[in-house]
C-alpha cells in the first residue's frame, strides 16, 4: 500500500488508499438439516487522487498492477469531479478492542447451529432454521497527509428462525458478538413461546390501532428519519429536518445516537473510511433533533466539520455518510410489560417492502411478515395479509413505551417500540 | 486463461469441482442534483470454486491467485463437513460438458465510447428534469459493466462468456412547502449503449410525474380491484410468484414444496407465465448460467397449471426435473444460485382501455417501486396510481403499497392485456444482487388487493 500512495503521490497533489481484506465463514441448517458451509477470501485496494481541485477514483480487488490503478484514478480526474474538503490530519486515536481470537474451525459454528437447532425442534413444530458465521476484516486508510490508521475486526454471529407453514414468515433472533458466543437461551425461549402463542390465525380488524415495532421492523421507520439527518438531503435541502436542529421532532421517549467508539459491541471504529477520526454523535435526544451525519465531501458543502461517518460499502464505492454504529437508546419495560400496556393492537414482527415508499418524506407503508394480533396484553393469533402505514414524523410522536433491551437488527441495534394509534389494513 | 484455470483445477482433490474466473471493467458516473459528484472506470477480478466430496458441496470465492489452493483446501474441508454433519447427500444432474465462446451482439459498444460521451449523455438527462421549477433534486448514476467470464469443470467444461450491462438510473424529488415527493427513474439493457439514447421524452415525464405527486392524495387503505400496469404485473411475477418457482426457495420448506407440485392449479385459467434468458434484447439475456448449463425458456405456468420450475443442476437432481440453466451469481464474488433471468406474464388480448372497464370501479396502480415476498405473502409498492370510477382513471394516488397472499392473487387475476413489456433495470436482492434481472407483463387486472394507507 505504501508503494501504491507513492506511485500515485508522484501525480496528484493529494492521494487517499483505501485497503480491505477479510475472510469469512457461514455454516446453515435448514428445516433442522445442516445445509451449507461456504467461505470467502476477499481484498481490495480504492484509490482517490486530487489534482487541481479535481477528484479522481478507482478501484481493484486484484492489486497486481498498481500503476494501472493509479493510471484508473488519473484518467477519471478529467471528468472533472469537485475534490471539496481537505485530507484529515493525522492524530492518535483511542485504542479500541475490536478483535477476538476466533477459535476452531467451521465444526465449532455446525456444533453450535445444531443445539440451537435441537433446542427449538424439541419445543416448536414450526420449521426451524439456524445459522452462523464469522468475518475477520482487515481495513487500513493511507493518506498523503500522513494518516495512516489501520483497525483488524472480528465479527461472529448466529440467528434463529421459527417458520410458519406455507411461508418464510418467521419468528426471529439474531446475535452479534465479536467472537464465539452462546446463543442466548431467553432468545431461543423468546422464539419458541411467541411462536407457540400464534400458530393459529387471528381474527384481526382494520383500523387505528397500537402497533408494537419489533426491532426487525423499527428499522423501516429509522431509515426515514436516517435519510433526513443525511447530510446531502440537508444540504439540498430536501430533508424535512433541514434547519431544525434543537426543535422536538419526535417523542421524548426516544433517543438515538451513533455510537462508533463502543467497543463492548463488534464493529468499534476509531476511524471512517476516509481516515477521519470517529466520534459519538447524538442524532435526538429525548425526541429533539441534535445533529446531521456526513463525510468529508458534505462537511465542506455545509460548512461543518466532519463527524467521521464517510463510510463504504466495499472497495468498489466512494465514502457516503452512512451511520455503522446506530443504536436507539433502551426505554423501561420488558417485552412483557409492554405486551400488558399494549392491550389490543398488532406486533410487528417483520418487515416487507420497508424500503419502498417516500422514504424522504417520513411515509412508510410496510406489509407484515407476519403481524401477531394481541387482545387483553397476550399474542392470541397470527395476521397474515395486513399492512401498517403512516408518516413517522407523526407516528413517532405517539411512542407509548421503549423495551428495556436493545437487539441487533437492521441498521442497527433497536428495541422494540410501541406506537399508538397507527394505521392498520388487513383483508376483512 | 483457460490453460491457467485447468491447472488450478488439478490443486482439487474431489469428485468434482468446477472454477469460474471473471475479469470485469465498470464505468460509473454520479450527479447529486447539478453537481457531478463521482466518475470512475475500473478493472477488477476474482474466482469461485465450487466442489462436491463425499456427497458435501461447498464453495469459496476468493481474489488473489495465490489464495487458489487455500481456497481448494477450505472448499474440500466445508464439503466434507457437510458430509460428516449429516446434509443430504448432494448429487449434480447430468449436463454435457460444453466447449463454447460467446460474445453478445451490441448496438454500440459501451467499451468502445470515450467517458466524455457518457457524461455528457447523463448530463443532459440529469438537467431535463431539473430544469422543472419545482424539482429539488435529483439522483442521477450512467453505469456501465462488462463481466468476461471464463469456466472450467473436471467434467471438461470449458465456457466463456462475455455479458455487458449499461444504464442509466436515479430519482427525481419535487419539494412544495413540507411535502417532498420522489420518482425513480431507469432505461439500459444488455444489448448496447444505443438503448440509453432518445430517452428524453421519458425524463421529462418522469419530472413531470413527480411534480404532480405533489398535488396527490394519500391511498385510502382497503381492500380493492385493481388493474396494475406493466411494471407493477412484473414485479409481481418475480416477487410473487417467481422466487416460488426457484427450486433452492422451497426445497427445504415441506409446506411450500407441496403447494408447488407440478400439475397444481395454481393460477386463473388466462394465467401463463414464461422465463427465458435466452429472449434476444431483454436485459436478462445470457446464453450459459455459471455453472456451464445452457440456459433454455422455461414455461413455469401454463393456464393457471404450474407446469415448470427453475434449477441449478443440484436441485435438478433433488427434485428428479430437467436442468434449466438458471444458476447464476451476481460476479465473480459469489458462488452461484438460482435465479430469474426473464420472467413474465404470456399477454392474452384485452387493450389496457378494456380492462379498465371491465375494472369498473378500483384503482390502477403503476411504476413498481421494489417489492418483497416472504413465501405466500408478497407486499410492493406503486410510485403512484389513479382511483378509477365507472372505467375512468381520475384523482392522482400517491404512498401506495399493496399486499396479498400469492395463491390467492393468482386465482383473482380475471383478465390480462395484449401489451407485453420487458423492465431494463434490474436489482433482484436475493442473498445477493442481480442487476440483470428482467421482468415484466402485461397490464392485468385483479380482482381482490389489500392496500395499505392512513
Amino acid at each position: 500500500m505504501e508503494r501504491l500512495l507513492e506511485i500515485a503521490k508522484k501525480q496528484a497533489d493529494a492521494v487517499t488508499v483505501f485497503d480491505l481484506s477479510y475472510t469469512a465463514d457461514h455454516v446453515s441448517f435448514d428445516n433442522a438439516r445442516l445445509k451449507r458451509a461456504d467461505s470467502f477470501l476477499n481484498s481490495g485496494a480504492a484509490l482517490t487522487v486530487v489534482k487541481d481541485g479535481k477528484q479522481g477514483f478507482a478501484f481493484t480487488r486484484n492489486l497486481i498492477d498498481r500503476e494501472g490503478l493509479v493510471h484508473d484514478a488519473v484518467a477519471a480526474l478529467a471528468g472533472g469531479v469537485e475534490a471539496a474538503g481537505d485530507l484529515p490530519q493525522p492524530v492518535k486515536l483511542p485504542t479500541l478492542d475490536t478483535a477476538a481470537e476466533q477459535v476452531g474451525g467451521n465444526a465449532v459454528l455446525v456444533d453450535e447451529c445444531r443445539r440451537m437447532t435441537d433446542y427449538l425442534s424439541s419445543r416448536v413444530k414450526g420449521q426451524v432454521n439456524i445459522g452462523a458465521g464469522r468475518i475477520t476484516s482487515d481495513q487500513r486508510v493511507l493518506t498523503s497527509s500522513g494518516v495512516d490508521a489501520r483497525c483488524l475486526t472480528t465479527n461472529y454471529y448466529a440467528y434463529a428462525a421459527v417458520l410458519y407453514p406455507g411461508t418464510n414468515a418467521n419468528i426471529f433472533r439474531g446475535l452479534s458478538a465479536k467472537a464465539f458466543a452462546p446463543f442466548p437461551e431467553k432468545d431461543l425461549q423468546f422464539i419458541a413461546d411467541t411462536y407457540n402463542a400464534s400458530e393459529k390465525e387471528a381474527k384481526a380488524v382494520s383500523g387505528r390501532t397500537r402497533v408494537l415495532f419489533l426491532p426487525h421492523t423499527a428499522y423501516a421507520l429509522v431509515w426515514r428519519l436516517i435519510e433526513a439527518t443525511h447530510a446531502r438531503n440537508v444540504y439540498e435541502k430536501v430533508s424535512p429536518l433541514t434547519g431544525r436542529i434543537g426543535e422536538q421532532v419526535l417523542s421524548d421517549k426516544l433517543t438515538l445516537k451513533d455510537e462508533p467508539l463502543n467497543d463492548s459491541l463488534p464493529g468499534a471504529r476509531a476511524f471512517d473510511d476516509e481516515g477521519t477520526p470517529c466520534r459519538g454523535l447524538m442524532l435526538f435526544e429525548r425526541g429533539v433533533l441534535k445533529g446531521f451525519y456526513n463525510d468529508r465531501f458534505y462537511a465542506h458543502k455545509t460548512g461543518t466539520e466532519p463527524t467521521g461517518h464517510g463510510w463504504r460499502d466495499d472497495v468498489t464505492s466512494r465514502p457516503e455518510p452512512s451511520l455503522a454504529h446506530l443504536t436507539i437508546v433502551p426505554g423501561e419495560h420488558s417485552f412483557e410489560q409492554i405486551l400488558k400496556l399494549m392491550g389490543r393492537g398488532v406486533v410487528a414482527v417483520m418487515a416487507l417492502g420497508a424500503h419502498s415508499g417516500n422514504r424522504l418524506n417520513g411515509d412508510y407503508s410496510i406489509g407484515l411478515a407476519p403481524g401477531l394480533w394481541v387482545e387483553d396484553g397476550a399474542i392470541v393469533g397470527l395476521v397474515k395479509d395486513s399492512l401498517v402505514s403512516g408518516n413517522v414524523y407523526e407516528d413517532l410522536k405517539k411512542v407509548i413505551a421503549v423495551e428495556d433491551r436493545a437487539h441487533d437488527a437492521p441498521m442497527g441495534r433497536f428495541p422494540s417500540l410501541l406506537l399508538d394509534d397507527i394505521s392498520f389494513t388487513t383483508r376483512t | 486463461m483457460f490453460d491457467q484455470l485447468q491447472k488450478l483445477l488439478g490443486l482439487v482433490r474431489a469428485d468434482y469441482a468446477d472454477l469460474r474466473y471473471e475479469l470485469a471493467r465498470e464505468t460509473s458516473i454520479d450527479f447529486s442534483g447539478r453537481e457531478l459528484t463521482g466518475l470512475s472506470a475500473s478493472s477488477t477480478d476474482g474466482y469461485v470454486w465450487r466442489v462436491l466430496a463425499n456427497g458435501g458441496w461447498s464453495s469459496v470465492a476468493f481474489t488473489k491467485p495465490e489464495d487458489a489452493e487455500r481456497a481448494a483446501r477450505s472448499a474440500v474441508e466445508n464439503a466434507e463437513l457437510l458430509a460428516r454433519g449429516g446434509a443430504r447427500p448432494v448429487r449434480l444432474a447430468s449436463s454435457p460438458p460444453t466447449t463454447d465462446e460467446f460474445h453478445p451482439k451490441l448496438n454500440e459498444d459501451p467499451r468502445s465510447v470515450p467517458v466524455e460521451a457518457k457524461l455528457d449523455l447523463l448530463r443532459r438527462y440529469n438537467g431535463i428534469a431539473l430544469d422543472h421549477p419545482k424539482v429539488a433534486t435529483t439522483q442521477a448514476t450512467y453505469w456501465d459493466l462488462t463481466r468476461d467470464k471464463y469456466f472450467v469443470s473436471t467434467e471438461g467444461a470449458r465456457l466463456r462468456e462475455e455479458l455487458v450491462t449499461a444504464r442509466i438510473n436515479g430519482a427525481v424529488v419535487a419539494k412544495e412547502g413540507n411535502l417532498t415527493q420522489r420518482v425513480r427513474f431507469g432505461f439500459g439493457g444488455s444489448d448496447g449503449l444505443a438503448r440509453l439514447r432518445g430517452r428524453e421524452a421519458e425524463m421529462a415525464e418522469r419530472a413531470k410525474i413527480c411534480v404532480d405527486l405533489l398535488g396527490a392524495e394519500p391511498v385510502k387503505g382497503g381492500e380493492y380491484r385493481v388493474v396494475l400496469d406493466q411494471s407493477m404485473a412484473g414485479v409481481f411475477t418475480h416477487e410473487a410468484f417467481g422466487h416460488f418457482s426457484e427450486a433452492d426457495i422451497i426445497e427445504d420448506n415441506p409446506t411450500m414444496r407441496e403447494k408447488m407440485r407440478i400439475g397444481a392449479k395454481l393460477g386463473s385459467d388466462v394465467l401463463s407465465i414464461t422465463d427465458d434468458p435466452t429472449r434476444p434484447g431483454q436485459l436478462g439475456f445470457y446464453r450459459y448460467d455459471d455453472e456451464g448449463v445452457a440456459a433454455r425458456p422455461v414455461a413455469l405456468m401454463k393456464d393457471g397449471v404450474l407446469t415448470g420450475r427453475l434449477h441449478s443442476r443440484r436441485t435438478a437432481a433433488e427434485f428428479g426435473e430437467p436442468i434449466t440453466g438458471h444458476c447464476v451469481a451476481q460476479d465473480y464474488r459469489f458462488a452461484p444460485i438460482i435465479r430469474m433471468g426473464c420472467i413474465f406474464i404470456e399477454p392474452r388480448e384485452k387493450t389496457k382501455d378494456e380492462l379498465l372497464e371491465l375494472l369498473g370501479d378500483g384503482l390502477y396502480l403503476c411504476n413498481h417501486m421494489g417489492g418483497a415476498t416472504i413465501g405466500e405473502s408478497f407486499t410492493f409498492g406503486a410510485q403512484f396510481g389513479f382511483e378509477v370510477k365507472n372505467g375512468k382513471p381520475g384523482r392522482m394516488l400517491r404512498d401506495i403499497n399493496i399486499s396479498g397472499n400469492l395463491y390467492a392473487t393468482m386465482k383473482s387475476i380475471s383478465a390480462i392485456g395484449n401489451d407485453l413489456t420487458l423492465s431494463e433495470i434490474g436489482g433482484c436482492g436475493k442473498q445477493q444482487m442481480n442487476f440483470r434481472s428482467c421482468n415484466g407483463g402485461p397490464h392485468v387486472l385483479v380482482d381482490s388487493l389489500v392496500v395499505g394507507g392512513r
